[in-house]
């Protein structure tokens, strides 16, 4: 058994490592705090757009449902385009918006190891992160401006000043809190 | 006993009963002028005694009382106590000799250990040790979608002639050392 005091030296000589260093591996160390690339980023977008399209299939699912209930002859139809687009627009709209206020990681980013951050590295304000959510899905194509962009930042992060961080340690305490 | 028409004796008819109680007192010494000489002379040392008792004893007590104290506080503010116990007690070998199981007894033990738990965030590295697989994959993932994002800037840069590569350091004072 390690005392305490042995324990304590071995600490301080750096022999021991402290257990939330093990979680980021050594490749991806140097790049934390750094902005992310293009495909880092579009991957966190198609999980968010893949989660949204879910949970909407989900609640169509289960109003088919309730109607069948109402009405037992009730047929299922698929759902008119344009409403699922507007309904799928708005829901990543304020999923976008209150993800980025509130945590600065929506579940994309969250898989991804990804955080929205202003240009003072603090949370978006609600403001901001409506705008930088409707922008993003107005002109996606601005994603692609990642990879001429001196700074890895998209047509959206230079208007709006903003920036994605590579912040792998999710589990770690809140990163806007340490300041 | 006499019959009717006897002439009663007076003496025989009347019986009286005595009851005498033993009084107790002094018992008469015989006079013996020796014994009362030693016993004044008791008598007397032993009110000498009394007045020493209450006046040349407790007198002398209070005074100690307060000159005492004085007197060592003063001794003691001329002495390091600490290096004095330091030089000349082992202090390992009384550690040694203590009672440790009476010295736990009073620890709060459950006290301690819940401090402990709450600064090393016990709960937060149960989650990372469950989620050890997933963090694995997802790791894996991040890494490889890191790759590519390097060889696609690699690749831009070149073609846009930018030696001195990307500033992609953050607003943020990002340092891996502080979060953990």
């Amino acid at each position: 058994m390690t005392s305490f005091q042995e324990f304590r030296k071995r600490l301080a000589s750096g022999e021991v490592v402290d257990p939330a260093a093990i979680t980021i591996p050594k490749k991806a160390q140097a790049m934390q705090g750094q902005r992310s690339g293009l495909v880092t980023r579009t991957m966190a977008v198609g999980i968010d757009i893949a989660a949204v399209l879910i949970v909407m299939l989900i609640c169509y699912g289960l109003l088919w449902l309730f109607l069948l209930l109402l009405a037992p002859i009730h047929i299922f139809q698929m759902p008119v385009t344009t409403w699922f687009f507007v309904a799928g627009f708005g829901l990543l709209w304020a999923y976008w918006t209150a993800s980025w206020a509130l945590s600065g990681r929506t579940l994309g980013n969250h898989m991804m190891g990804l955080l929205v951050v202003d240009y003072q590295g603090n949370r978006l304000s609600w403001v901001l992160s409506a705008a930088r959510a409707i922008f993003s899905m107005v002109l996606p194509i601005g994603l692609l401006w990642l990879i001429v962009s001196p700074t890895n930042r998209s047509i959206q992060d230079t208007v709006l000043r903003t920036s994605v961080l590579h912040d792998w340690a999710v589990t770690h305490n809140d990163p806007f809190v340490k300041e | 006993m006499t019959t009717p028409g006897d002439q009663p004796d007076e003496a025989a008819t009347q019986e009286v009963v005595l009851v005498v109680n033993p009084v107790i007192g002094p018992t008469v010494q015989p006079s013996n002028p020796l014994g009362g000489l030693v016993g004044a002379a008791t008598g007397l040392v032993g009110a000498v005694h009394s007045v020493i008792e209450q006046t040349v004893i407790a007198g002398v007590n209070a005074a100690l009382d307060r000159v005492v104290p004085i007197a060592v506080n003063a001794v003691l503010d001329r002495m390091d106590l600490t290096q004095i116990v330091l030089d000349h007690v082992d202090i390992d070998a009384l550690v040694a000799k203590a009672n440790m199981d009476a010295i736990i007894d009073k620890v709060p033990i459950v006290d301690i250990a819940d401090y402990v738990i709450a600064e090393i965030d016990l709960p937060k590295i149960i989650r990372e040790s469950t989620g050890g697989v997933a963090t694995d994959a997802v790791n894996a993932a991040r890494l490889q979608a890191l790759s590519v994002d390097k060889l696609i800037n690699r690749i831009a840069d070149s073609m846009l002639l930018r030696s001195k590569g990307r500033k992609v350091e953050s607003p943020l004072k990002f340092d891996l050392a502080d979060q953990q």
